[in-house]
């Protein structure tokens, strides 16, 4: 009788798109419709009527369905603003990290290094934020080659992420370390910001390791 | 139950954000809730809980995590998150206006 009722729901989605958010859907809505067939035969209710049950508990999932398709109808033109918006981004960051040595040739002192650095904190953090609000791959089908491409997205994501938050608390400890010294003249225990920043950026591998063993 | 029904379903999602409140849920779990409440008065279509979950995970009302199960078939957990919290707050609020709206007018 769970077949039938696998059988039922495939029927259902017959007509909903081939992404992954289509099968999951469809795997939650099958183990939540068994598992209610194997409460209601646990009451003592046949087969049978037990299956008719479950199936006229599911109500008018057309609605269901066309929210499915909806998404990919509206995203051709969403994924292009999304483009737009990158494209954007890293062009501007592009361009504070040219002009970050702009002060350095024109001022010649050390203050001009300082706001080299700021600049650059800031391109970086820029390119940051492009990277971590680019939208995810959705997988065509569920061959092996999709999975794989969606794995190398996440991973090449998460990787590139890394490393723009590593450059970054690197460009602001050197910019810390110059302006205790230069300004305060601290460059003795300044030098302690460099140790620091590197028990910082393992803290943050951790933390990101940590985080995707969570996500499995 | 056909009129009621439509009442309720209305409310179908501050019926699923009080129900993740107290503890993350997945959807059959919430759906055995509202029969036993209800003593089997009301009865929540699987389709209108699975659209309620869609529209309020996309507006990151709630969020979902797979579960990990021994028997092999894994299933899938909501939880309710912070702004979660506050639209139920907000929504208990208008249901009890509306209730007394309502009951002093007719």
């Amino acid at each position: 009788m769970k077949e039938s009722i696998k059988d039922h729901v495939a029927q259902l989605f017959a007509s909903a798109p081939k992404t992954r958010r289509s099968w999951e859907l469809q795997d939650e809505i099958c183990a939540n419709l068994c598992e209610r067939y194997d409460d209601l035969i646990a009451e003592g209710e046949e087969p049978y009527a037990a299956y008719q049950k479950v199936i006229n508990g599911i109500g008018d999932a057309d609605e269901l369905i066309a929210t499915l398709n909806e998404r990919d109808v509206l995203n051709p033109r969403w994924e292009q603003s999304q483009r737009q918006k990158s494209a954007i981004l890293v062009s501007v960051a592009v361009m504070l990290y040219i002009l970050s040595l702009v002060p350095v040739i024109i001022m010649q002192n050390a203050y001009s290094t300082v706001i080299m650095f700021i600049i650059t904190a800031a391109a970086t953090g820029l390119l940051v934020y492009n990277g971590a609000s680019k939208p995810k791959y959705e997988k065509a089908d569920q061959t092996m080659v999709e999975e794989f491409k969606q794995w190398t997205q996440d991973k090449g994501k998460s990787r590139s992420i890394t490393g723009a938050i590593h450059s970054t608390i690197w460009s602001v400890a050197v910019m810390l370390y110059l302006i205790l010294g230069l300004a305060l003249n601290l460059w003795h225990p300044g030098w302690i910001i460099f140790p620091l920043t590197a028990v910082v950026g393992q803290l943050i591998n951790m933390i990101r390791v940590y985080r995707e063993g969570d996500d499995r | 139950m056909s009129i009621t029904s439509d009442l309720i379903r209305g409310h179908t999602e501050t019926i699923i954000l009080a129900h993740l409140d107290k503890r993350d849920s997945y959807g059959y779990q919430i759906n055995k809730d509202i029969q036993q409440k209800t003593g089997g008065a009301y009865e929540l279509k699987e389709a209108t809980l699975y659209s309620a979950f869609r529209r309020l995970e996309s507006a990151d009302y709630i969020r979902s995590y797979w579960g990990d199960q021994d028997t092999g078939a894994r299933r899938r957990y909501y939880s309710i998150t912070t702004i979660g919290r506050a639209l139920l707050e907000q929504n208990k609020e208008d249901w009890e206006v509306a209730k007394k709206l309502i009951d002093s007018l007719l």
